[in-house]
């Protein structure tokens, strides 16, 4: 195996045991990115030169017996729209394009603090809107969508460019993007995970999170950044769990709600085979599986969601409207006028919405252990203008409950399939429970494409 | 709509978003309008806060 192609955990038995040198490391996911940038086109920005110089400085402490945890000498990729210290910070768009953060985000500081290399930002949408998709390829077909909007994230960790990175969800841009380029990815709940220095898309609904290639590796990263932050006012008290603890391949008697309506209506049939295949090997594994009904005005909750997302846009641009009117894709102008034209009544009645959803909800979750769903309707959509569909993913960033995705299969075409579990707020440990427990019986998270460069 | 498109954003005051909505899709509006309307029409228990209140996954 290439060391690029290695997991976070493997990657850092070696370099615990100065059996793989962070430099080495470094170097070898560089050099992937020179090989299939061209035709990946995952990177808004790569800083080589400080990237090294990291990988370096990590080294040496190695050598100096300074053990910093599973992060220390792994290199990541970060969305544009996470603050970066000296670097540009575009969040996909040219409004304010020649951003530099003075200082990095919450998350980029205690990745650093792990031990982290960063080695630069990845494309995304207009400020991780459903508009202009970046011209980021899927590297499991590059006729293919990636997904959006952490676009460049997901597809750049598929192409074996870094070992993790990081997106961020309000729609669907994580779970899906994940679903779509074979990772593993949470969905924390909101307010687990801190959004200081992140540039927002919609502060209610805002999630950060990373994609990886297994739920071990995942639940490394939530233990580095998951956490109260005095920074951002909307983060949890509650205490920080060890997630490794959750690394257990045992589901017997745990129960898994399959959803009565809205995920089976209009579904790919294979997207619908594969699901069927995962549900019979929780069965097979010891799990309970029973039907459970959501709220019936599931699809008026989504839409109190839209709204909410565009007041809060709206609000959050108005000091540049001049510049996105001037630079900006035209439907995210729209996406501007729209929000601007909700009345404070209409802004306060989607939130009540939201909050009676999420309550409703919760009641669900908290009859089982999760629930199940696929990750996203159909496979990857051909052509990277539309970079499908949000819908089976927009509940739940919606009313800010965990979700674990990762892979669940291919087509026969080998494009990647998706599992989507669910859980009542702070029930991560119960979604890495679940997946691991899959990924030590099935082997489809350990697929690599076979893209090549030119 | 037509009532939005000949007020268009002037009467929100210090607002100075520089195109109008007159360039806003009819579809867009009315798709707006839709969603305002279905989420009035969501059954309300009168308690419910309009709060999206994150802190409640810690009770």
């Amino acid at each position: 195996m290439q060391l690029y192609d290695l997991t976070i955990a493997e990657a850092s038995k070696r370099i615990q045991a100065k059996d793989l040198s962070p430099v080495e490391l470094t170097h070898s996911v560089l050099d992937r990115i020179e090989a299939l940038e061209p035709r990946v086109e995952a990177w808004v920005t790569v800083v080589k030169d400080q990237a090294l110089q990291a990988a370096i400085e990590a080294e040496k402490e190695i050598c100096e017996g300074k053990y910093r945890g599973p992060l220390q000498g792994i290199p990541y990729g970060a969305k544009d729209s996470y603050y970066t210290a000296g670097i540009r910070t575009t969040a996909g768009s040219n409004v304010n394009g020649d951003f530099i953060p003075e200082k990095d985000g919450t998350i980029i500081s205690r990745l650093k603090d792990g031990g982290a290399i960063l080695l630069g930002k990845t494309t995304q949408t207009e400020y991780a809107f459903p508009v202009a998709p970046p011209s980021t390829r899927n590297p499991w077909n590059l006729e293919h969508t990636p997904g959006a909007s952490s676009s460049g994230s997901s597809a750049g960790l598929a192409a074996s460019m870094m070992l993790f990175s990081l997106g961020t969800q309000a729609g669907g841009s994580l779970s899906r993007p994940a679903a779509y380029n074979a990772l593993t990815t949470l969905k924390p709940t909101y307010g687990r995970v801190s959004r200081e220095g992140i540039i927002t898309c919609s502060w209610s609904i805002d999630h950060p999170g990373a994609f990886t290639r297994t739920v071990e590796d995942t639940a490394f990263i939530l233990q580095a950044i998951a956490g109260y932050d005095p920074l951002d006012p909307t983060t949890l008290q509650a205490p920080v769990p060890n997630y490794t603890n959750s690394l257990v391949n045992d589901v017997k008697g745990m129960v898994l709600g399959i959803p009565d309506s809205y995920f089976f209506d209009d579904i790919d049939s294979e997207v619908a085979e594969a699901f069927e295949e995962t549900v019979k090997s929780y069965k097979e594994l010891g799990a309970q599986i029973v039907s459970v009904s959501l709220p019936e005005y599931i699809k008026d909750a989504n839409k109190a969601h839209g709204i909410v997302m565009r007041a809060e846009f709206a609000t959050y641009i108005q000091k540049f409207y001049d510049k996105i009117a001037e630079v900006s894709d035209p439907a995210l102008i729209e996406t501007v006028q729209v929000g601007l034209l909700t009345s404070a009544v209409d802004y306060l009645q989607a939130q009540r919405v939201r909050t009676l959803f999420r309550t409703d909800l919760v009641k669900v979750l908290n009859g089982i252990d999760a629930m199940i769903t696929p990750a996203t309707p159909t496979p990857p959509p051909k052509g990277i203008a539309f970079t499908g569909s949000p819908v089976f993913n927009v509940p739940f960033s919606n009313s800010g409950v965990p979700t674990l995705t990762f892979p669940n299969g291919f087509t026969k075409k080998g494009l990647p399939l998706g599992i989507q579990l669910i859980a009542r707020p702070l029930g991560e440990e119960t979604l890495l429970r679940f997946g691991y427990t899959y990924q030590c019986l099935t082997n489809w998270h350990e697929a690599r494409p076979s893209v090549k460069s030119e | 709509v037509t009532e939005v498109n000949s007020k268009k954003l002037n009467l929100q005051g210090e607002i100075l978003f520089p195109i109008s909505t007159e360039v806003v899709k009819p579809s867009v509006l009315k798709d707006h309008i839709a969603n305002i309307l279905a989420i009035r029409n969501v059954p309300m228990r009168p308690e419910v806060e309009p709060l999206f209140n994150p802190k409640g996954g810690e009770q």
